[in-house]
């Protein structure tokens, strides 16, 4: 009898070792594509994982159903407009399968681009996980609000609150002709180079729902995108709206926009640009300039008022352009 | 026996090039401007006739730190490397596999977080005094720590053994990677400094000022005045350190000269326009294939060329792929890691003696 | 007689049990050829070392001109005192005059460069070592015999008092090999003192003015080759596998040892 040639045996090692880990994968695949069940009764001990998911659940549930919070969120969710609200609630570092896992949860609220095979793990164990879809306009914010309002058992808050948020919009929309046609840009800056939104982001969206165009969308440029000081000369926006860190770093007092803002007026060449000559540069919180759910109605609030007062300071004294 | 430029014919060639690639570099950007507007911008910022009308002005001298930036760091790279190689008499030496760029990246972070990661007040404002320094000078610290480290551990008893020099090399930069990774988890709670660190390590020579150009600058007269110091006495090294002793060479003097020069020039590249790896790995080998080894010449050859190569090819990415779509690192490492292949094949006799 | 460079009660010690040099001296003077043979590990290379202030010696002291050797700067030890290396790395782009020119390193001003004077010693240096027709070829070019007289060149070049040799004809041709000792003496001739390692005694016999055999790290014999390649001296060192002949009459005769069971 003949042997097999050692290298058709390693190839016929090979291929069993590749079908086994194909089968693998289509196992994991299924697993975590196969949307678990989620609770057939009142969840009550919720773990929202993202910023979004603490937003919206925070919204719809009282405090107590609350089992844990992401740490992240005592910076860049609605936890910063709470002011000590679930102070006392657990707080987990990182999404991974053991934290959460160590807060017994039974509903765990995750965003779509959250680690997929911690949320197989989950479900592996036995919890459900509700993934939010992705957010970057007020309809989808409101929709998702919604949904998750049905999986809370809380629809009647969910509509509630819709409702409300509708009649926001509305006055928002109702006021945008003070602003309309102001060309606007978000910049953020951390000292070596520059980015922007375009289209397709929630800071579109904010912009838009404030009343203000995109310069960078209008520009064409599609989600986050990186923005060189020259493209700001060309563009030269009426506003540039920049994020406000919650907590300024040592040596930053006076500062109201950050590292950001500090970049755009200390830049020598981007002396000549509007919003700089003429003190138009806006800051949101930082919680707000993040958003990724409905309270892009309140970020978009918060900036309309923003640019409003600004219009209010440049009437009052035409010639701002000295600095 | 290959045909061979003389040293003072590539020097002209190289500078002709880079007096062709800096204005043209300069017409590229969100817009194409003519080459004529690019000369009269560039005219008015030295104070030479009447400025261009309104942004243009200021367009024209953004282009023109950001080409001179990218020549300066390119031949601080390249020189870093020139006196690397001839330090260590080894081809595969290079500015990042010495730790130099790993250990001023790491240094420069730390600067970062001494000023809590207000990273604008570290390169935005020139006005700034000892502040603005401190990117610099850490990153210099940093570079020459690492360095010194792996040529210390790189040569038991004195002797400087190549093999162990590049595993040392990967050593040391690999725990810099983790001192860097954990200096970048720790700052996550603090966005504005693990934004910072995150933005500089990436590098850039997007949106420089004159204050980088002019910190490059500095970094590169410094170590090219070092030249006439230490290149024939690097020439002498390649028979060995022990045979320069033997023939008058002051080797320690010698060696911790170049390894501050070679320190200094990277360091202050990394400190401007972050890693970009290869440059230094390149260069000295196209310009000893081209023309000459002799260190007196091969070393400024190293800057010429080192300024063209990076201006060169962050050009022609620009003109490829668009505005700002890689990082000069990115590209670099794209185009310089098959390099290091194709060097370390063609040598694959002596590789295989070590 | 005056020695140019003198080895007093040199130890020295590489990590490791070993002793490599116990209590060595040895001096040498000008006109005068000193051979260090011995067997293989016996201290010869090392010795070499030490006496030409690359290495410093655990304990004993190394003098030229009378001065300690570790209070000379690099440059001026150099201008005394050369070293031709056994080994060098392959240099494949360095002409012979250029590396010949390495030898005046310690003469050259650091602003001005090689002179017209530097380059005639190097003329003159490749032409003393039969080598003039060299000058302009490759290094990676060379043969095992040229190399090694552009090594001596390279030495001559320096301009140093007293040379020291490193096992010149290992892998030459005895015509090479006679050549290469030929040179040596020349040098040697010329008020110069040399100090060179080598395994071959017969060469050793017929050129040196002196003889010093190494066993163990310690010396233990000196003298003319009359008084050291004898029986009674180099068997307890090298065993009993050597003839013992001579070659030559009167004051000419010189011992000849050869590898003989």
């Amino acid at each position: 009898m003949q042997r097999r040639p050692p290298r058709r045996r390693a190839c016929g090692a090979l291929r069993s070792l590749l079908a086994f880990a194909a089968l693998a994968c289509a196992a994991a695949c299924e697993r975590t594509s196969s949307s678990a069940p989620l609770p057939d009764s009142e969840p009550r001990r919720i773990v929202p994982a993202s910023a979004t998911a603490v937003d919206l659940i925070t919204e719809l549930v009282e405090p107590a159903r609350i089992a844990a919070l992401p740490a992240q969120a005592a910076e860049y969710s609605r936890l910063v407009a709470l002011e000590g609200a679930l102070a006392g609630t657990p707080r987990f570092e990182a999404y991974l399968a053991e934290p959460v896992l160590a807060q017994r949860p039974d509903l765990v609220v995750v965003d779509p681009w959250q680690a997929p095979d911690t949320t197989a793990r989950l479900r592996r164990a036995g919890v459900a996980v509700f993934a939010l879809p992705e957010i970057h306009t007020w309809e989808a914010a409101r929709a998702a609000l919604l949904q998750l309002g049905g999986v809370l058992r809380a629809p009647a808050r969910a509509e509630e609150l819709a409702g409300e948020l509708d009649r926001r919009v509305a006055r928002l929309t109702e006021r945008a002709a003070a602003r309309a046609g102001l060309r606007a840009l978000c910049y953020s800056n951390f000292g070596a180079s520059g980015w922007s939104a375009g289209s397709q982001t929630s800071v579109h969206e904010i912009l838009r729902l404030a009343g203000l165009r995109n310069a960078v969308a209008e520009a064409g440029r599609i989600g986050h995108v990186g923005l060189g000081f020259e493209a700001l000369l060309v563009l030269d926006p009426d506003v540039i709206v920049v994020s406000r860190p919650l907590a300024m770093p040592a040596g930053a007092a006076g500062d109201r926009g950050g590292a950001s803002e500090a970049v755009l007026t200390a830049e020598p060449s981007l002396a000549g640009l509007r919003a700089v000559r003429e003190q138009r540069i806006v800051s949101l919180p930082a919680w707000l300039y993040a958003t990724g759910s409905h309270e892009m109605v309140r970020a978009a609030e918060v900036l309309a008022a923003e640019v409003d007062a600004l219009q209010r300071r440049l009437e009052a004294a035409p010639a701002g352009g000295a600095r | 026996m290959r045909r061979r430029l003389p040293p003072a014919a590539l020097a002209l060639l190289l500078a002709f090039a880079l007096a062709l690639v800096v204005p043209l570099s300069m017409c590229v950007g969100t817009s194409w401007q003519p080459p004529g507007t690019i000369l009269r911008g560039a005219l008015a910022a030295a104070g030479i006739g009447e400025p261009l009308p309104g942004v243009l002005q200021t367009i024209v001298e953004l282009r023109l730190w950001r080409a001179l930036t990218a020549a300066l760091v390119g031949a601080s790279l390249a020189l870093s490397g020139g006196l690397t190689q001839g330090l260590f008499r080894n081809g595969l030496a290079s500015p990042s596999l010495i730790g130099v760029t790993g250990g001023a990246s790491l240094g420069a972070a730390l600067a970062v977080l001494a000023v809590g990661g207000y990273a604008p007040r570290l390169v935005m404002e020139p006005g700034a005094g000892t502040v603005s320094l401190l990117m610099p000078v850490f990153g210099f610290l940093g570079a020459l720590g690492a360095t010194t480290l792996v040529a210390l551990l790189a040569s038991p008893g004195g002797r400087l053994s190549v093999p162990t020099l590049l595993l040392v090399g990967i050593a040391v930069n690999m725990c810099i990677a983790g001192v860097f990774a954990g200096i970048q988890s720790l700052t996550l709670a603090n966005w504005e400094a693990s934004r910072a660190i995150l933005a500089w390590t990436f590098g850039t020579l997007e949106d420089r000022s004159a204050y980088h150009a002019a910190t490059v600058a500095i970094g590169l007269a410094l170590s090219l005045a070092v030249v006439p110091f230490v290149a024939r006495e690097l020439d002498l090294f390649r028979a060995g350190e022990e045979d320069a002793r033997s023939l008058g060479v002051g080797t320690g003097a010698v060696k911790a000269l170049a390894l501050v020069a070679a320190a200094l020039s990277a360091s202050a590249a990394v400190a401007v326009a972050g890693q970009i790896a290869f440059v230094g790995l390149v260069v000295p080998h196209l310009v000893r294939l081209g023309s000459t080894s002799r260190h007196f010449a091969l070393l400024p050859l190293c800057a010429l060329g080192g300024a063209l190569f990076l201006l060169g090819a962050d050009l022609a990415q620009r003109a490829l792929l668009g505005e700002g779509v890689l990082q000069p690192g990115v590209m670099m490492s794209i185009v310089g890691g098959p390099f290091f292949l194709v060097l370390l094949l063609r040598n694959r006799k002596e590789v295989g003696a070590w | 007689m005056v020695s140019l460079l003198a080895a007093r009660s040199v130890v020295f010690d590489y990590p490791g049990p070993l002793r490599a040099l116990d209590g060595v001296d040895l001096a040498v003077a000008a006109r005068e050829l000193v051979a260090v043979i011995g067997p293989n590990g016996s201290g010869k290379s090392t010795l070499l070392r030490c006496l030409s202030g690359l290495a410093r010696p655990g304990a004993g002291e190394v003098e030229l001109h009378g001065r300690s050797i570790e209070a000379f700067r690099d440059r001026e030890r150099a201008r005394l005192l050369a070293v031709v290396p056994q080994f060098l790395p392959a240099l494949p782009d360095v002409s012979v005059d250029n590396f010949v020119l390495g030898g005046r390193y310690a003469h050259l001003s650091r602003w001005r460069g090689a002179s017209a004077r530097d380059r005639r010693f190097v003329a003159l240096a490749l032409e003393a070592a039969d080598a003039a027709d060299l000058g302009a070829r490759l290094m990676s070019e060379l043969s095992g015999g040229q190399r090694q007289r552009v090594l001596v060149a390279r030495a001559l070049a320096q301009e140093a008092e007293v040379f020291l040799v490193d096992e010149p004809t290992s892998s030459l041709d005895p015509e090479h090999q006679i050549r290469v000792f030929e040179l040596i003496a020349r040098t040697v001739a010329a008020e110069r003192g040399a100090v060179v390692v080598t395994h071959e005694l017969n060469l050793a016999s017929q050129f040196a003015t002196r003889i010093v055999l190494l066993d163990g790290g310690r010396v233990a014999a000196q003298g003319t080759a009359r008084e050291v390649l004898r029986r009674e001296v180099l068997e307890p060192v090298y065993g009993g596998q050597l003839y013992y002949g001579s070659v030559g009459e009167g004051e000419g005769e010189r011992p000849i040892v050869v590898p003989w069971r």
